[in-house]
């Protein structure tokens, strides 16, 4: 049921992603569903099922534009491994925490897409200030963003039964 | 260890394949991005048509003498257009402008950001090569860079990435244009890039594509001159040029196939 619930997200998150609106003052950044939705699991689930569905959005992101197919599939994984292994130290289900993880893992997964499109895709060219502003909404838009899809897509595996009230679905 | 294996294949696949999962991940989710889309501007068109109900007479108005005025236009280019076929076929030159032009409907835009492109839903019968030309009434959009069955993904010319061969129409020079990165709010910026430093470019000439470089048709109306200014150096001169088509805004676009001789 998870497998499912994460295929539905990831087609609804996708979709999203691709028609909402930006913002100037942001960067033109875009809501970065699909990288959310990634942390929440990363924030819910056992190592091996969140790299798993890591790849799985990843994979989705890259297709879905010009990016070529592995940056984002390996920002994400990095994001994911890192969060999943430091999840018990903190308060994992206070939404504060949500939001902290989510702005840091958005710089960190924009900083590692940034290095892969130089090697992969060398005729992309970015300036530095939009650049620098990009990476910044994107972190703000995330760190707004995953409180709320943490609660929309836990509320919807409690209904399903993939987790249990007031926990967390691991081991 | 299955994880570092799937990652070094994810990144080393040949863009053959890359392509090919591409085309099919596209399929997959343009249903719901049209879907998701068509409600989206349901929406917008209800809340505009509320708020607009005390103008829309004095709007149908308006509307009811721009559609007299173009219809004569229209009248007047039919002409024209047979004229100049006779001619050129008379003087056995190319025909530089297509007949066809296929109507496809904006569903979503680059889902990361990076690059500045629209995918459009099209007809699954209808090819649309690479390289095609995208078009608004305004003026040029972009251009196809990649095609499945059922979409097809447009680079904006506000892209960096896009270099378009265009002409100054009231001076005849030439010269690359490419998008630029702006920050803020406002309509998306291009720059014309080495323009010769004693050609006399004003503000509010009108860019136009060259058809050199074989991808864009000749004569399409590209943006208008926003700035000149000179290049450190003083040996060159740049202009910011603001595309004429509105980029953030596009509903439908045209895309014409690059099936004539000449493209």
């Amino acid at each position: 049921m998870t497998a499912l619930v994460a295929i539905f997200m990831a087609l609804m998150a996708s979709s999203l992603q691709a028609i909402l609106p930006t913002w100037g003052a942001m960067g033109h950044a875009k809501m970065p569903l699909l990288l959310c939705l990634a942390l929440y699991y990363a924030l819910t689930r056992r190592k091996q099922v969140a790299l798993a569905i890591a790849i799985f959005l990843g994979l989705i992101q890259d297709t879905q534009g010009m990016t070529p197919v592995g940056v984002s599939l390996l920002a994400f994984f990095a994001v994911v491994f890192v969060i999943n292994s430091y999840r018990e130290e903190v308060f994992i289900l206070h939404p504060a925490t949500h939001a902290i993880f989510a702005f840091c893992a958005s710089v960190v997964a924009d900083l590692v897409m940034l290095i892969l499109l130089g090697l992969l895709a060398p005729g992309l060219k970015l300036g530095i200030w939009a650049t620098l502003a990009r990476i910044l909404g994107t972190a703000s838009m995330a760190a707004i963003c995953l409180p709320v899809v943490y609660q929309a897509v836990w509320h919807l595996d409690l209904a399903l039964g993939n987790v249990k009230k007031r926990g967390v679905a691991w081991p | 260890m299955a994880f570092a294996v799937i990652m070094i294949a994810a990144l080393s696949l040949p863009s053959a394949l890359q392509s090919r999962i591409g085309d099919v991940s596209r399929e997959v989710v343009a249903p719901l991005q049209s879907g998701l889309s068509i409600f989206g501007s349901r929406l917008r068109e209800a809340s505009l048509a509320i708020r607009g109900l005390g103008g829309m007479a004095a709007q149908n108005r308006e509307m009811s003498q721009e559609l007299t005025r173009l219809r004569n236009e229209v009248r007047v280019g039919r002409a024209l257009a047979s004229e100049n076929r006779r001619l050129r076929a008379a003087l056995q030159l190319r025909q530089t402008y297509p007949d066809e032009l296929i109507p496809s409907e904006v569903v979503a835009r680059d889902i990361t950001g990076w690059w500045r492109t629209v995918r459009v839903a099209k007809d699954s019968g209808v090819e649309v090569p690479v390289n095609s030309t995208a078009i608004t009434a305004d003026g040029l959009v972009g251009k196809v860079v990649s095609s499945s069955r059922n979409t097809a993904d447009i680079l904006l010319v506000s892209d960096p990435t896009c270099r378009v061969s265009v002409r100054i129409e009231r001076v005849g020079v030439s010269g690359v244009l490419s998008g630029v990165h702006s920050l803020g709010k406002g309509r998306a910026l291009c720059r014309l890039d080495f323009i010769n430093k004693d050609v006399e470019v004003r503000v509010g000439d009108e860019v136009v594509t060259s058809g050199l470089g074989g991808i864009f048709p000749k004569g399409l109306l590209v943006g208008r001159i926003a700035r000149v200014y000179r290049g450190p150096a003083g040996l060159y001169q740049y202009a910011d040029v603001v595309p004429s088509a509105d980029l953030s805004n596009l509903n439908i676009v045209f895309l014409i196939e690059p099936r004539l001789e000449g493209f």
